[in-house]
Formats: structure tokens, sequence, C-alpha cells
């Protein structure tokens, strides 16, 4: 499958906690419950996966995920010269308890290779190190969840985030739609989120850093060519910081699609297992306003798939 | 002038750059057309640039592709190497086409 043929849309932040899974399980939800559509979501945020929790997941498979070659030393060829020590930036070899060689400690290691050119007995051998897993699990919500878990001290990288969306792609049919949820940050895994993206939905929080990390994000998306539409989220604490995000929409050319007011009824929603969309009252309103307007911005997408024009008057 | 175009089927335009499965390279002088493995496509990091390295090895002058991120755009201006934007999923030789221009 080349992924040319479904419609992806990827939610990212640049700040962390501004409210990506939770639009994004909102999103995924209110799109499977379309009939004969069908949502993937794939949760690329893999330092805190926790879009199993936001759409009360199963799991159905699990598949070991190796991130590279992990780095042993053999006790019986290490003459324990204290090479590798020296070599290491990450103070990750030690002594081994009966002090007669060096042992790599897993956990520290970031497995640069370093010991391995230096090594003159060829002690240090590589070995394939299962670094997480990652699993398809079905939700009570509606949507197929894709996610990942690693092991403590590995860390999320773009090849993952390739991974869990290659698996989200392989499950998806011609006409389905995958969202995936980004990691916080613009690096290495936030780009391989982003990337053959059809839509990137910016989630700003109304706030100093949230405006800040979001404006950061827009250049990466307008560097990457993607089309984008921003949400605003956290908003009436503050008119001016309202006000700064409005503006920075605006200058940045990306048409917002609703602001979500702050409201501690979306957390009592979580709370309690639901998504966003299961609130009342001002807030509810704006929830599903939002998720209505993106979602007919996703299905317009996926009809036309290239060249889609996107409304501006909501700027 | 060498050219070079992500792909994953070997057939249509990938959607990503840094980790295409690989590249099709079209060398204008001599007609040669060969399709090569992307030894980077399961890079932990850094596949962008590698990519862009792989392409500043071969002799591309021209890359043809949907995207391309912010590292990998550093390392090929860098390299003197275009960048050409098209669409994910076109047929390969339809993307070469829009860019090649046939010499008089």
């Amino acid at each position: 499958m080349d992924g040319t043929s479904m419609t992806t849309v990827s939610v990212a932040s640049g700040k962390g906690g501004a409210g990506k899974t939770s639009i994004a399980a909102a999103l995924a939800v209110a799109i499977a419950a379309i009939p004969g559509e069908k949502c993937i979501f794939a949760d690329c945020d893999v330092d805190a996966a926790n879009g199993a929790i936001a759409l009360d997941a199963k799991e159905r498979e699990r598949f070991p995920y190796f991130a590279g070659p992990g780095f042993s030393i053999k006790a019986n060829a290490c003459t324990a010269c204290g090479r590798c020590v020296q070599a290491c930036r990450f103070d990750a070899i030690r002594k081994s308890a009966d002090r007669q060689s060096y042992v790599i400690v897993p956990q520290l290691c970031e497995r640069c290779g370093a010991c391995l050119d230096t090594c003159p007995k060829g002690a240090v051998t590589m070995y394939e190190k299962q670094a997480g897993e990652f699993y398809v699990a079905d939700t009570a919500r509606g949507p197929t969840l894709v996610f990942a878990e690693l092991e403590p001290g590995e860390d999320t990288s773009g090849k993952l985030v390739r991974v869990v969306r290659d698996r989200a792609e392989q499950l998806a049919g011609e006409a389905s739609v995958i969202v995936v949820d980004s990691a916080p940050g613009i690096g290495c895994p936030v780009i391989a989120s982003l990337s053959g993206a059809n839509l990137v939905i910016i989630v700003v929080e109304a706030s100093v850093s949230g405006i800040k990390d979001a404006r950061r994000l827009v250049a990466l998306v307008h560097s990457m060519k993607r089309k984008a539409i921003a949400i605003m989220n956290k908003t009436g604490l503050s008119a001016d910081m309202d006000s700064k995000a409005r503006i920075m929409l605006a200058e940045a050319g990306i048409p917002l699609a609703g602001e979500l007011p702050f409201d501690p009824a979306l957390r009592a929603a979580e709370e309690s297992g639901n998504t966003w969309l299961s609130i009342g009252g001002e807030a509810g309103d704006q929830v599903k306003a939002t998720i209505e307007a993106v979602k007919g911005v996703v299905l317009s997408m996926q009809r036309k798939k290239l060249n889609v024009v996107i409304p501006k008057e909501t700027l | 002038m060498k050219y070079a175009l992500p792909t994953d089927d070997g057939k249509t335009v990938g959607k990503v750059f840094g980790r295409a499965k690989s590249f099709a390279l079209y060398n204008d002088a001599d007609s040669s057309y060969v399709i090569a493995a992307n030894e980077g496509a399961n890079a932990e990091h850094g596949a962008g640039t590698g990519a862009a390295a792989f392409l500043t090895e071969k002799g591309v002058g021209i890359l043809i592709a949907p995207e391309v991120g912010p590292k990998a755009a550093a390392a090929l201006s860098a390299a003197g190497i275009r960048v050409e934007i098209t669409e994910a999923g076109k047929a390969l030789g339809e993307a070469m086409a829009d860019v090649i221009v046939p010499s008089k």
C-alpha cells in the first residue's frame, strides 16, 4: 500500500498539554461514527501514548519493535583496558561485579557504537535490541487504534512513528481516514508525524508558551508545505492571549476552525472515560461545532483528495 | 543532469522523502534509469539528512518530491540540489516529464 489513497490528518501543537490527544480522539470518534467511514487512530506521541485511555482500547495484536542495534561486551574477550569507558560519552559502561571486565548498562546506552569502534580486542558485539512493542487495538468508541510502548530509557523516534503509521496504513482501506496524534515539539518524531499528511490540525493553547510553540510548528508546517487548519484551546482565560493567538494564526494564513473555552467539564469528561464530544453547555457546543467543521474539511479532502480549498471566512 | 524521485512501489511518487523505500534515479545524459534502495529508510533519526547525503553521493542535481523536511531541505540546498515539488501518487514518468525540459 502506498499510503496515497487514504486521507491522513495529523494533530500537532508544538507545546505539550495543549489538547492534541483529546481533540484527535474526538475527531476520530466523530469520523468513525459516520456510516461507511473507517477511521484509524495512529498514536504517534509514543513518549506519552494515551490514545488507549482516551478511546477505551482493548488490545487485539502486539508486535515487537526493534529500534537499532544494542551493544554488549563479551566478558571472556574483555581485558578491562578501559578504552571503551573513555570513548563512551554517556557513562554507560561500568566494571563488572568481579571487576575483571566491563559491562554496558542498557538503560544508559545511547547506542552510538563508539565502544565497538575503540575496543582493540573485538569484545564488543552488536545484537538486535527490542526497544518496545507496538499494538493494534479495538476501541469502545469506534476507531481502530495503533500505538506503541517503549522500554524505560528508550526514546521515541521518527522510525517508531513510521512503524506506527505503516501499520495504520496497512489496516486502513482505500477510503479510510487516519488520524495521527503527533508528539509535542518540532523534532524528528513530529516531522515523521507530519510528513505526507494531507492536513495538519494545529492545536494552539491560548497562553504565552502555547502561542510561541505553535508559531514554531507553523514554521515547520510551512516549510513542509502541508495544508493546515487551527483549533484554539483553553480560550476565555485571557482576552489578550486569545487575541494574540488569533493574530498569530491570521498572519500565518492558517484558517481557524474553532475556539474551545477552558472548562473543567472537559477534564471531567475524560476522567469519566468519555471524549469531549460528550459534554453539554457552551463548551460542549463549541467542541461539537469545531469538530464538525474539521470533519467537513477532512471529508471534502477525502472526496477531492487533492488541491482542496479551505474556506477562509472563519478568519 | 541527474534527477531523483522518492518512491515506495517503484512506479509512483512516494509521499515521504527521507523514509522513502527507494529512489528512482534518472540521468538524462545517458538515459540511464535505476531504482536504488534507500538504506536510510529505517534510520532512527536523521532519515532526511541521510537521504540528502545519499543523493549527493549519487551526483543528483534535481530532486522531484512532494515535500522535504527542514533539515533535509538545508542539506539539499548546501549540496546544490534543487527541489521541484510534485504530487504523491503521480506516475514517476509523469512527474519527471513535468520537470525535465527536453534539450533542443
